[in-house]
């Protein structure tokens, strides 16, 4: 390793630009022609001090393993697994339920994708990639979106044991649409038993949620969100939400309209809702 | 003083560092370019360059043309009744290159360095420098077409560090190489290319579709009859090319058995005509990518070179492939020859030139032939066995050891392979090297084969048998398009017999070729005038009488001049 430096003339060094730098000055006084194998000397070691540089160290070949032939079966089902992997992505990124969904039933039944989504047991990652992307379509109707998560077999008790953050985009999915709200509830609650973490996370999705889709949470007890908020709160250090946007979010919900009965936030939406919809048919008719 | 040349397919240039620039030298009749064409006339004087570029159309028999292609292979050429190989033909138009640079220079030349295309093999490579050696030149050094390219404009700005794609596209090949500059160096990374891909190629393209729309019809011969028609419509299709990159449509049109027979070509028909050729320009460009292992954004300057690189279709080709305008500050029919005028400088050690140092990589995969015993006692042999890869800096030397397979054998035969296929009997053979070894069990006697490859890209074979230490160097024999030093002298004795047209009159002849040509290519009071302006000049030849010979000449060349300018036709 030394001669490489030595034959180059320089430090060792990690510096691309100056291991060039010397190749240069030393090529200078080789004949090419006539010296052909200084050059030779050079060339070789400017082409491995130049390896050395790569940051990562040289990949170690180990003679591979004899490995049993693959059951033909097996091959046919992984390619077919793979397959419908693509579908399903495919049919995510595009915002079809439908379409993920007949792949989704496919790799069930063939007992792939079922690992577990993160701290939820029981529920599979790509049930919850399904359940959300059901939810967030609005093209679905309601009832289907039930169904599927029925089929998925995400019910309340179910929900219960969401310990990850990719739960909660479900959970907010399903909010936007204003459905289910005691499923919201009751994942709310069952995660502030959590760890710091997750309350953490979640605290962060609520409030983000809150912030930036206030009038749907209309509909949500206003208790229940300001006790998720104090939690929130004591995680703040985590949080990318400066202060003043927190006092924001704690603010809305604690004016005395929020603070009135359930009951007389429901009519206010209402009211708002239709004095909206009649705002808007005013200005669609001008 | 050492003169650079580009020895080209379609042109040739020669060119000189002199003053701290590249200047070309202008040949007899004034102008840079000189076609790489040779003609025998009827009383035996050979001509070379643009006169015999206009016998291509009137003596089609007695004029060769693109013989570059040929370099290396066993093909001759039939002028009038002597034939030659393509080394002798590329020697005649080397030796007349060297006579413009004496005359230029002032002074007797004898060094030379030549181009060839990166993608030239081991034998054309040889050729090449037998070429040299029949023109009486010492070729100090073979250098590659599109390295001498990025030289041409690495010259320029030598100090920013940046990686460079050459696309050469001359008169018949195509070369990509990819080099990196930094600190004064001009390194080649890789090189790809197609010794067959070239402008003659898009001139096919033009002829043949003028022989399936309008040509056939006619009557005319088909283009394999090599008939006096073909040269002309060859002639009429190159203008049609050239006058295509800027015009929307070109007319071609020949005079076949005193009728017209015409063709209106537009731009687009071309492009779509030319598809197919065009499609073979995407993967040696890829190759070379891969080999150097860069990515397509990682290229700071695309640079064009060849007289093809002007065509539109080839230049939107290129910059819809890298997503950015090619350089073309150099016209690209003048850059390989001012890169390797550049070269020469550096050969001479020229002030300004200290500083830059380049190096090569060989083209292709060199090895060898050999054979491997299966278990069960049966063998597979014509396996390739690489030794060099491609790619790989020059000059390189690299040995591997072989050792024997049966028991007592007495001698292992090396049949040197250049190619990247698997098995030798599809890559290239460039000779044999028998080697004695001691009687000894299978696998004890062993061989070190050393494969030695130059900075000119020329190889050198040694093997060393390691229990005796007897050393063997490759001697070829027999081998087919190649000529052994003996055959050059012979060859060089022979071409110095030949009669070449003094160069002096050199602007004579070729003004009295191209009359020729435009005198079968028009009809009617055209080519009456034509006639008599000839005669008149002729009959002034005769009387040497010098204002004579320039008023008549003067006349002539107007009259040519405007049959050939644009629109005329």
């Amino acid at each position: 390793m030394n001669n490489v430096w030595a034959e180059l003339g320089i430090a060792p060094t990690a510096d691309p630009a100056s291991i060039r730098k010397a190749y240069a000055a030393r090529l200078r006084d080789i004949d090419q022609d006539r010296d052909a194998p200084a050059f030779m000397a050079l060339r070789d070691a400017f082409t491995q001090a130049l390896r050395l540089t790569q940051s990562a160290p040289p990949p170690v070949f180990l003679p591979p393993e004899p490995k049993p032939p693959p059951d033909p079966a097996a091959l046919q089902d992984e390619a077919r697994i793979a397959a419908l992997l693509r579908q399903f992505a495919a049919a995510e990124l595009a915002g079809a339920p439908q379409g993920a969904l007949v792949a989704y039933k496919q790799l069930h039944a063939l007992g792939a994708g079922d690992a577990p989504a993160g701290g939820a047991p029981g529920i599979s990652a790509l049930a919850l990639r399904m359940a959300t992307l059901a939810a967030n379509d609005p093209d679905t109707p309601t009832a289907d979106v039930n169904r599927i998560l029925q089929e998925l077999g995400l019910d309340a008790m179910a929900l219960d044991r969401f310990k990850a953050l990719r739960p909660v985009a479900v959970l907010i999915a399903l909010c936007n649409r204003r459905l289910a709200a005691d499923l919201w509830l009751t994942g709310l609650e069952t995660r502030a038993k959590g760890n710091a973490w997750t309350r953490h996370r979640s605290g962060i999705e609520v409030a983000r949620f809150m912030l930036g889709r206030r009038k749907r949470a209309f509909g949500l007890h206003a208790a229940t969100l300001n006790r998720e908020l104090d939690r929130f709160d004591q995680h703040r250090r985590f949080v990318g939400l400066d202060g003043p946007r927190l006092d924001r979010a704690r603010a809305l919900f604690n004016r005395p309209l929020y603070r009135a009965s359930h009951r007389l936030q429901k009519i206010a939406l209402y009211l708002a809702l239709v004095a909206a919809g009649i705002l808007r048919g005013v200005f669609a008719s001008n | 003083m050492i003169i650079g040349i580009d020895l080209g397919t379609t042109n040739s240039l020669a060119g000189v560092w002199r003053n701290g620039i590249a200047s070309l030298i202008p040949n007899a009749i004034g102008q840079v370019l000189t076609p790489s064409c040779v003609s025998l006339g009827e009383n035996g004087d050979i001509l070379v360059g643009q006169a015999a570029r206009d016998r291509l159309a009137t003596h089609p028999l007695r004029t060769a043309a693109n013989f570059k292609r040929s370099m290396g292979s066993p093909k001759t050429f039939d002028l009038g009744n002597q034939s030659f190989r393509p080394e002798e033909l590329s020697a005649i138009v080397l030796r007349a290159l060297k006579a413009d640079a004496e005359t230029y220079l002032g002074e007797p030349v004898r060094e030379a360095i030549i181009t060839v295309p990166a993608y030239f093999n081991d034998l054309q490579r040889k050729a090449t420098q037998s070429a040299g050696a029949i023109a009486g030149l010492e070729v100090l050094r073979l250098l590659t077409e599109p390295t001498a390219a990025a030289l041409a404009y690495g010259v320029l700005e030598s100090e920013r560090e940046q990686t460079i794609l050459v696309v050469d596209i001359g008169g018949g090949t195509f070369d990509v190489s990819l080099l990196q500059s930094f600190e004064g160096v001009m390194e080649v990374r890789a090189t790809a290319g197609d010794i067959w891909l070239g402008g003659e190629d898009f001139v096919d393209v033009i002829v043949n579709g003028f022989m399936e729309a309008v040509g056939t019809k006619a009557g005319l011969p088909p283009v394999s009859a090599a008939a006096a028609v073909h040269g002309a419509l060859r002639h009429e299709a190159e203008l049609a090319k050239r006058a295509l990159s800027e015009a929307q449509e070109a007319r071609i049109a020949v005079i076949y058995r005193d009728q017209e027979v015409a063709w209106t070509l537009t731009r687009d028909n071309f492009e779509a005509l030319s598809e197919p050729v065009l499609s073979r320009i995407r993967r040696p460009i890829e190759r070379a990518l891969g080999d150097a292992r860069m990515h397509p954004d990682e290229i700071s300057q695309v640079i064009l070179a060849g007289g093809a690189s002007r065509m539109p279709m080839f230049r939107r080709l290129i910059g819809r492939l890298f997503r950015r305008l090619p350089s073309q500050s150099i016209n690209p029919d003048e850059v390989v020859a001012r890169g390797a005028a550049v070269r020469a400088g550096m050969q001479m050690r020229a002030a300004g030139l200290e500083e830059l140092v380049m190096t090569d990589v060989c083209p292709f995969t060199l090895g060898i032939d050999t054979s491997s015993a299966m278990p069960d006692g049966s063998r597979i042999t014509g396996l390739f066995s690489p030794i060099i890869e491609r790619n790989t800096v020059i000059p390189v030397s690299r040995v591997s050891r072989y050792t024997t397979i049966s028991d007592n054998q007495t001698k292992i035969t090396f049949g040197i392979y250049q190619g990247e296929s698997r098995l030798v009997k599809d890559n290239l053979k460039l000779g044999e090297l028998v080697v004695h070894v001691p009687r000894l069990p299978a696998g004890e006697a062993q061989v070190d084969v050393r494969f030695t490859h130059d900075a000119s890209g020329l190889l050198e074979v040694e093997t060393t048998v390691e229990q005796t230490g007897a050393t063997d160097r490759l001697v070829i024999e027999g081998q087919a398009g190649r000529l052994t030093p003996a055959e050059v002298e012979e060859r060089l004795a022979r071409l110095a017999k030949l009669k070449v047209a003094p160069r002096d009159e050199a602007e004579n002849i070729a003004l009295i070729a191209r009359a020729d040509r435009l005198y079968q290519q028009c009809l009617g009071a055209e080519r009456e005038q034509i006639g008599i302006a000839l005669a008149h000049f002729i009959a002034a030849l005769e009387t040497q009488d010098a204002t004579n010979i320039r008023l008549t000449a003067k006349s002539l060349t107007r009259l040519l001049d405007a049959r050939e300018s644009p629109g005329a036709s």
